[in-house]
């Protein structure tokens, strides 16, 4: 399985590529006055309008830096109705694909409330890379205010 | 860790030892790596380059291009092969080339009088027909010189093959490949003798050169003609 790798500070996750529609550059985005910090706006993609969650807030509570590696990964996202809506990810060192056998992945063994989205761990050159599920990705209450509106994707 | 970093490559080796560089001894990489960027020096180090801080106006160019709709690729593209005969520059689609084969011996037909059938000749085993496109189109031998210093110019035969019947014929020189759209197809000149505007739907432009493309049904139409 193909995977699309990034890190948090040194620890290294990964996002399975085939939720991925296109990466793109970290455009200017829209931001949307009061919105959790985790909310990084809203990003004009084709004409289409894109909400934009800031993974590395989300993870680390650290906005993500301006810099080349940050960019934005446009994924499909299953909301409550099981409709898939385009959702965009900003996420910091998101550079490279790796590729991963399914049956290399082990629970982690720590599973918290608080971020339901990791998933199952693999050792990869000694380190261990935890996969992220990006279906549970979003907090309950950023889902209320990104996908009950008239956002119709 | 020492003796790590004692092999350890130099910095930007790529471009002293690896392939952008020429400088001796080659980096024992290249072995097995063949190329630069199959290497994980390079890639390790193209990361770092990710890690600066984004250009001036790097964003709100990529604002723009993404709220824009996204440029197709064009598929309709068709692919000839391009040679020269005599002064001229025609082009057969590519798919129909077979072989392009040194230039094979012509074993002449007795009682032919036909200028556009050469004769035979000795396709791997097979014995095939050899024509003269250049008969056929009206085109003269070369007026021209177009060996140049450094670029020399051999003469091929072109193998083509049309509804499962194959064609031989000599030319002056192959160009090779190229692409062209469906729209840059222009209309013949008036300039084009009659006799070869029959056997081409349109022309291309390569550079300074007009290329006129060769209709492959009138033309082995013309060619099985000349053959009964």
């Amino acid at each position: 399985m193909l995977f699309m790798q990034f890190k948090i500070d040194d620890d290294r996750y990964v996002i399975e590529a085939k939720d991925i529609i296109e990466i793109v550059p970290f455009a200017n985005l829209k931001r949307i006055p009061k919105a959790p910090p985790y909310v990084a706006g809203l990003l004009n993609y084709r004409g289409d309008t894109v909400p934009v969650i800031d993974v590395c807030f989300l993870m680390s509570e650290k906005l993500c830096e301006f810099k080349l590696s940050s960019r934005i990964a446009l994924v499909n996202y299953k909301d409550d109705e099981g409709k898939l809506v385009c959702l965009g990810l900003l996420i910091e060192h998101l550079t490279e694909t790796v590729r991963f056998d399914e049956k290399d992945f082990s629970n982690s063994g720590v599973a918290l409330k608080d971020n339901p989205y990791l998933g199952k761990v693999v050792i990869d050159n000694n380190c261990i890379v935890q996969m992220v599920n990006i279906r549970k990705i979003i907090p309950e209450e950023a889902r209320e205010i990104l996908f009950n509106g008239s956002y119709s994707g | 860790m020492s003796e790590n970093k004692k092999n350890a490559p130099p910095k930007g080796c790529w471009n002293s030892i690896g392939v952008w560089g020429n400088e001796v001894p080659r980096c024992p990489r290249l072995d097995e790596f063949i190329h630069c960027q199959n290497c994980d020096v390079f890639h390790t180090a193209s990361l770092v380059a990710y890690e600066r801080a984004l250009p001036d106006d790097y964003r709100l160019e990529w604002t723009e291009v993404l709220a824009g709709s996204k440029e197709m690729v064009v598929s309709d593209t068709k692919s000839v092969i391009v040679f020269r005969i005599g002064d001229e520059w025609v082009a057969i689609a590519a798919g129909l080339c077979k072989e392009i084969s040194r230039m094979m011996k012509v074993h002449r037909l007795p009682h032919n009088k036909s200028q556009i059938l050469r004769g035979v000749v000795n396709n791997g085993g097979e014995i095939r027909i050899c024509f003269s496109l250049g008969s056929l189109l009206g085109i003269a031998k070369a007026s021209q010189i177009f060996s140049e210093e450094f670029h020399a110019v051999y003469a091929r035969m072109i193998v083509m093959e049309v509804a499962g019947r194959r064609y031989v014929f000599p030319v002056s020189e192959i160009k090779g490949l190229h692409h062209y759209r469906e729209s840059e197809l222009g209309p013949l000149p008036n300039t084009v003798l009659a006799s070869s505007a029959s056997y081409m739907n349109g022309v291309i432009k390569l550079g300074d050169k007009s290329i006129g493309c060769l209709d492959e049904t009138l033309l082995t139409s013309q060619l099985e003609r000349s053959i009964r």
